[in-house]
């Protein structure tokens, strides 16, 4: 068994490197580095490749190999949980199987799957993890690198059972065996240690330790890595926090954002940062509150059960000092609920029961004025929301039994504490809410919103079912507004469609359904919809400000224009054209007038956009000026529809006067109208003078032709005269009418450019009109074009 | 002494021993400390440049008085074996030449930039004259001062240790000739192709003229772009510069790095190269000069790691080398010089996209894959490339933007991690699929989704199945689907009605991995393999699975013959036993078609299911047995009955 696993990864590096495979090769190098120093997105850019090569080679070995790592990152970088298990079982099982189980790094696959355990629920899996990493310690040999690691997981796992005396014996142990058989410790062997001596309130010696383990890796020319460097000073902080030298300790506490970041720093900076704030050196403010209620949620979200207790307990503690009784509560109920995952409660569940005790302690605040005029209160005095959610819960509390006001103001709270940090929370108030009071519209449209924004499908399903019943069209209103928001248009036109059916009144209805006939490309509907919605809206007359949207507003009109243009009912157009005081030239017919010159931007085959000088002959109409290649499936002449919104501000006032100047309005190309038929062929070779450019336009202008330059001052061409030498060039489109054949296009181009000094190329006009390429590839040579 | 007069022998003390144990040294200096041969060539060649930098601060006005301009000329001898290196310098005294040819160390011209604050001289550590013997057996040294413009002098040296130092005639001008006498197995260095080809890189910052044997033009003159304002278009000036030095490749777009206030004075000039060499994304190749002479070759770690496509020259003054003279110090000079030049990559990509949409279009086609990965690692160039970059997919490379508009405003990306069914749908939704197990694509795409608002469906995990199948319009009657599931599932099979698309595909079987992965942790096989403690825990996973759905058949309620199917059984059509038979059929031939060998999701019997198409097509065939009015069925579309 091949037992020294950086010794094999050199060799596969090597053997694939010499096979051809330089990526996977090239993999096999960069993946430890990204996995264990953080770099989540180069490690996620890396990985899937390396793995699918793995297996179409099938090379089992570097399968579990990759993996391993992968899993190590999710592991210990951004503390997957529950999250992670899965894969770690189904990793275990094929790092043991007949093709793998010889592989050196199937005995650390086993460690990822008790380090899995580890973040689900430390302490309540100690004796299991124990076990596991007893029995793979026993196999391999001190030597072995995974002997350090293993060791360190065994003491973590003593030390979350609360013998840190035991872990630090444990590992000092492991460091004799493994200073025995020749090897030196590693760096994160060392923070191991640092950590354990943390518990046992050693700090000084957390200090010395860091100091020393640094110094010798260095002596060994190995530079730390940007974790160690991270972690380096991070459990310097904690330490100094600890032996109250809050000045250093703040001078090295990694910044917020890298905490941010990367998320195992997270637990250890939170409980420096509860340091550092007892000691009066850091601010506690609702910011940060925001920012763990963040954490929490996202470890909520990996399965990290225990470190999410762990860190909301901290949050709420936090909390409690800066007097925030609502968040305080909140993070209360959250650890409850966190409780029924834990393998193991004992002492935590006596923890949250006291942040609870404690929250439920803090001072109920007065309100400052009538419940129903709370609201008002808040906008008005901007009120912080930490402030803000402790009143609308008093408030709440006081308006048992009048269902609107107490769903309007639960409505509030959500929003308030969705902003504070606690979407989950903020959605069970909403949930609450709509058990004693399921039919109020403002209730499920704020969490339907709070769901959407969460991305919670399954929330938004069982939200839309539980409608369904009472009020379908609001059932239908969710999904149809959960839909827009993926972009699934026809779902969305479906759900709209059913609302209406039920409700033919509905006007933001006909507008969503009407976009998503936009987005669909089906003009007729969206023109249906739009005159619909015209016959029933109120009259801007006497409408209350809450009913403004039920009234005609100008994007309404514009965006029927635009649907009658692509259908060509230019009855309507002209008709709604003047509502909004469009002046037309002619009274009736098709609309094609020249007013200005504009962008319209298109979109490429490959996708991207390109934007198109376009005459606009219409309030949502454009004659394309260019003559555009094969990429872009518009050509001179051609007439497109788009949509009216300006997709750039006009320039600002103090722009310069150039910018102002040259601005023209761009818009988006909705579809095609109506094509001109011009075919494009390329045209090479010397620039001719200017008026001899000019005649040439002319010329062919006055045949029904169009040209673009594509070429500028800088294109140049090889001399045939003068050896290195070069001259100026020109590259551009010709546009051939449909009305002309290519034969005839070879002969008028043959005509009028015969006489020019330099001749041009036209190799695939003249292919296409069967004449002779010889004349062609013979400049194409001697000009190097 | 007059010229040609024969030299005296040798007396002893002439015959001088240098200073420091250099047997010992220029060996070292020889195999560990200069990689290549080629070092002491530019060694040499600098030595000569601060010669000359000499005579300007020692002598100002006898430099300028001298009437020509001062150039450095390199010449080879094959025949003999020789290379020379001539300056028109400052020279050295019999002194000087005890001083400073014999001496370790104390190099003169680091005394005097250290005295003077000069930037120009290059030489650092007094090793680099010693570097000769690296490749010389034997060294000769002509000089004249322009102190003592009437002496001439000849220091001599076989092997370094011990020299002699002889008078020759003066030289018609100050200025030093060095002749190497290479070793056998550095006689190559005399060609002066070579030459001309090392030295153009080694030199091509130096303002001296550097000229190889008897040639006019010097080997650097190709315009320094950021010295000099050459007339004309400065974009023109980069691309040249950077044609004439890019080795490997020709440069698609070029611009410059400008020097950063209160953090590097470093000024140069960057390309991104055509072209890679197979195999390695990795090319970057940055060369950095220190004083106008070649310091680093290879100084590609102070480019970003994602700039594998970038080549560049940048010199600065502020970067120190180390003792090899052929790296640099990982300072706090160095680390700022690396933030520049992101920086200069970043911006200098701007601009071509911005000024030079046909380069900029070469460059997305030539590097696509390198700036999707590139766009991972810097939030600016991810904003430039978002809309740009092309994504490999089951339809050729496409923008995001394309995968988007093709997608119906979602962007589907496979992980490849799954089985038979995925590749089937997929290929049936006939939308373009972007590659997720390709290089950088799948963070890639995440990070475009969550910029520009849209749907990323990640095809082969379970939430984006998920979202392949959406919810029926109205839920079934529990009667059907019970009918439809008795008609069309295997054991282990959870009929799950929904709409997907394409509308013509009936239905698709999904396997259950957590089934699979539980009948394989629970096999007794794994007893034998996984340690036992482990496997416990394993399987406290997996019983927390029932592991009785083994797969989902997921039924298109879009699909016509789905459609037909239900009226068919609704009417209680005869003939809807049998076409749920044939559909039954075609979901196990689909399964077995994708899933070879994949356990627990095999969907049943393939040969039954084959036999089953016989009994149908037969079934539906036979003659209308008398009573039963029109079949629905269209015989249209199957072979004329008997």
């Amino acid at each position: 068994m091949t037992t020294d696993i950086w010794a094999w990864v050199h060799d596969t590096h090597q053997q694939l490197a010499e096979a051809g495979h330089h990526r996977l090769a090239e993999a096999i190098y960069a993946l430890p580095g990204h996995a264990n120093e953080g770099r989540d997105d180069q490690l996620d850019a890396v990985y899937p490749e390396a793995v699918a090569a793995a297996r179409a080679l099938g090379l089992p070995w570097v399968e579990v190999y990759l993996r391993h790592w992968r899993m190590q990152n999710l592991l210990n970088k951004r503390h997957q949980g529950e999250q992670a298990l899965p894969e770690a079982v189904d990793l275990l099982e094929f790092a043991h199987r007949e093709e793998t189980v010889g592989c050196p790094q199937s005995v650390c696959v086993v460690q990822d799957f008790a380090i899995c355990h580890a973040r689900v629920d430390g302490p309540g899996y100690v004796p299991q993890r124990l076990e596991v990493l007893g029995e793979t310690l026993a196999r391999i040999e001190p030597g072995r690198a995974c002997f350090d690691c293993l060791s360190r997981e065994y003491s973590d796992a003593l030390e979350d059972d609360g013998r840190p005396a035991d872990a630090l014996s444990h590992l000092d142990t492991a460091a004799a065996r493994i200073q025995g058989a020749g090897e030196r410790l590693s760096l994160h062997f060392h923070h191991s240690r640092a950590g354990t001596l943390h518990l046992l309130g050693r700090h000084q010696e957390v200090l010395d330790l860091l100091d020393t383990a640094e110094r010798a890796e260095r002596a060994r020319g190995h530079e730390p890595d940007e974790s160690d460097v991270r972690w380096g000073a991070l459990l310097r902080a904690r330490a100094l926090a600890s032996l109250g030298r809050t000045e250093e300790a703040l001078a090295l506490l990694p910044e917020r954002a890298e905490a941010e970041r990367h998320a195992d720093l997270r637990q250890v900076w939170t409980s420096t940062v509860e340091l550092l704030v007892a000691a009066g050196a850091q601010e506690n403010d609702a910011e940060l509150g925001t920012v763990l209620a963040g954490w929490v949620g996202y470890l909520d979200g990996t399965g990290s059960h225990r470190p999410c207790v762990d860190l909301l307990l901290a949050a709420g503690r936090l909390a409690v000092a800066r007097g925030a009784r609502t968040v305080a509560l909140t993070l209360a109920a959250t650890g409850e609920r966190k409780l029924a995952q834990l393998v193991r409660t004992e002492g935590v569940a006596e923890e949250v029961a006291a942040l609870r005790a404690a929250a439920e302690a803090l001072p109920v605040p007065e309100l400052p004025v009538p419940a129903d005029e709370l609201m008002a209160h808040l906008a008005e005095a901007e009120v912080p929301y930490e402030t803000g959610a402790d009143l609308l819960s008093v408030a709440l509390d006081r308006y048992q039994g009048v269902q609107a006001g107490a769903s309007e103001l639960a409505g509030v709270l959500a929003v308030v504490l969705d902003g504070l940090g606690h979407a989950r929370a903020a959605a069970d108030v909403l949930w609450q809410r709509l058990d004693a009071d399921p039919g109020n519209e403002q209730l499920t449209g704020t969490l339907g919103q709070v769901l959407i924004e969460a991305g919670d499908a399954e929330g938004l399903r069982r939200l839309a079912d539980r409608l369904a019943a009472t009020s379908p069209a609001e059932a239908h209103w969710i999904r149809a507004r959960w839909a827009a928001a993926e972009a699934r248009w026809a779902e969305v036109l479906e759900q709209c469609e059913a609302i209406l059916a039920l409700d033919g009144s509905r006007i933001n209805t006909r507008r969503l359904a009407a976009s998503a006939a936009t987005a669909l490309g089906d003009h007729a509907t969206a023109q249906r919809l739009y005159q619909e919605l015209l016959e029933h809206a109120l009259p801007a007359e006497d409408v209350e400000e809450g009913e403004r949207h039920r009234t005609v507003q100008e994007p309404d009109l514009w965006h029927l224009i635009t649907a009658a243009t692509a259908n060509r009912d230019w009855a309507v157009v002209r008709s709604t054209g003047a509502r909004i005081g469009i002046e037309f030239d002619e009274p009736e017919g098709p609309v094609d007038e020249e007013w200005q010159l504009v962008t319209v931007r298109a979109t490429r085959t490959n996708g991207a956009t390109a934007d198109l000088p376009a005459l606009r002959t219409g309030p949502a109409t454009a004659r394309v000026l260019p003559v555009l290649g094969d990429d872009l499936t518009l050509n001179h002449g051609d007439v497109v529809v788009f949509a009216p919104a300006l997709l750039e501000p006009y320039p600002a006032e103090d722009a310069p006067e150039e910018e102002r100047e040259g601005w023209r309005p761009v818009f988006e190309v909705l579809t095609l109208l109506d094509p001109a038929g011009f075919t494009t062929y390329w045209i090479d070779g010397g620039r001719p003078t200017e008026e001899q450019w000019t005649t040439l336009r002319e010329d062919l202008r006055r045949a029904g032709y169009a040209v673009w330059a594509y070429s500028g001052e800088q294109y140049r061409i090889t001399d045939p005269a003068d050896e290195g030498g070069t001259l100026p060039g020109l590259y551009a489109a010709l546009g051939v009418p449909p009305t002309a054949s290519a034969a005839e296009a070879d002969a008028l181009l043959h005509r009028l450019t015969g006489d020019w000094p330099h001749p041009l190329a036209w190799l695939d006009l003249a292919e296409a009109a069967g004449a002779d390429t010889a004349r062609h590839e013979g400049i194409v040579e001697r000009y190097g074009l | 002494m007059s010229e040609g007069a024969p030299s005296e022998p040798a007396r002893a003390d002439d015959l001088r021993t240098t200073e420091v144990d250099l047997g010992g040294l220029v060996n070292v200096l020889a195999t560990h400390l200069y990689s290549t041969p080629l070092v002491a060539l530019r060694e040499l060649v600098q030595n000569a440049h601060d010669s000359h930098t000499r005579r300007f601060l020692e002598d100002p006005d006898g430099a300028l008085a001298d009437g020509s301009r001062p150039v450095i000329r390199v010449r080879a001898d094959g025949a003999r074996r020789t290379v020379s290196i001539e300056d028109t310098g400052a020279g050295l005294t019999e002194p000087e030449i005890h001083a400073y040819l014999a001496t370790v160390g104390t190099g003169y011209t680091r005394m005097l930039r250290e005295l003077t604050g000069n930037q120009e001289l290059i030489g650092a550590f007094g090793l680099g004259f010693l570097s000769a013997f690296s490749v010389a057996d034997e060294v000769t040294v002509t000089t004249t001062s322009h102190r003592e413009p009437h002496l001439g002098h000849r220091y001599r040296s076989r092997g370094g240790e011990q020299y002699r130092v002889e008078p020759v005639p003066a030289r018609p001008r100050p200025g030093t000739v060095v002749e190497l006498a290479l070793k056998p197995e550095h006689g190559h260095l005399a060609d002066e192709h070579a030459l001309r080809e090392v030295l153009g890189r080694y030199c091509v910052l130096l303002p001296i003229p550097v000229h190889v044997g008897d040639d006019e033009q010097p080997v650097n003159a190709v315009p320094v772009p950021w010295r000099q304002s050459p007339p004309g278009d400065p974009y023109e000036a980069r691309m040249g510069f950077a044609t004439a030095f890019g080795r490997r490749f020709e440069p698609l777009t070029a611009f410059p790095v400008h020097p950063v206030e209160g953090a590097t004075d470093a000024v140069g000039l960057l390309w991104v190269q055509d072209g890679g060499t197979y195999g390695s994304s990795d090319n970057r190749d940055l060369a950095v000069y220190l004083r106008g002479m070649l310091l680093a070759e290879d100084a590609r770690d102070l480019l970003p790691s994602w700039a594998g496509f970038i080549g560049g020259v940048v010199e600065s003054n502020r970067l120190t080398p180390t003792a090899s003279r052929e790296d640099l110090q990982r300072d706090d000079h160095y680390r700022a010089l690396q933030r520049a030049l992101a920086d200069a990559i970043v911006d200098g990509l701007y601009e071509t996209a911005r000024l030079r949409p046909a380069a900029w279009r070469r460059i997305l086609a030539r590097h696509g894959q390198d700036l999707l990965g590139a766009a991972l690692c810097d939030e600016r160039l991810f904003t430039l490339l978002a809309d740009d970059v092309p994504v490999p997919t089951s339809q050729g490379d496409l923008t995001a933007g394309a995968l988007r508009a093709a997608g119906g405003g979602a962007v589907h990306v496979a992980l490849g991690s799954g089985g038979g069914f995925e590749e089937m749908l997929y290929r049936a939704m006939r939308v373009p699929i972007a590659r997720g197990d390709r290089y950088a694509v799948l963070p890639f795409l995440r990070r475009y989704a969550q910029l520009r608002g849209c749907r990323l469906v990640e095809l082969g995990s379970e939430h984006g199945d998920r979202a392949l199948f959406r919810d029926p319009e109205r839920p079934l009657p529990a009667e059907e689907a019970a009918w439809l599931a008795g008609a069309l599932a295997d054991r282990g099979e959870q009929l799950v009605p929904a709409r997907f698309d394409p509308p013509g595909l009936p239905l698709v079987l999904v396997p259950d991995r957590e089934a699979e992965l539980k009948a394989r942790i629970e096999d007794d096989q794994a007893d034998a393999r996984i340690p036992s403690a482990a496997l416990r825990l394993a399987r406290a996973f997996t019983a927390r699975t029932d592991g009785e759905v083994r797969a989902r058949l997921y039924l298109n309620l879009d699909c016509p013959a789905v459609r037909d199917l239900l009226a068919a059984y609704r009417a209680g059509h005869t003939g809807s036993a049998t076409a749920a038979g044939l559909l039954r059929s075609l979901k196990v031939i689909m399964a077995a078609a994708g899933s070879a060998g994949s356990a627990g999701s095999s969907g049943g019997d393939l040969t039954a299911a084959l036999a089953g198409v016989g009994t149908a097509v037969s079934a539906l065939t036979a003659a209308v047995p008398a009573g039963l009015p029109d079949v629905p069925d269209s015989p249209g579309t199957l072979p004329d009955g008997p």
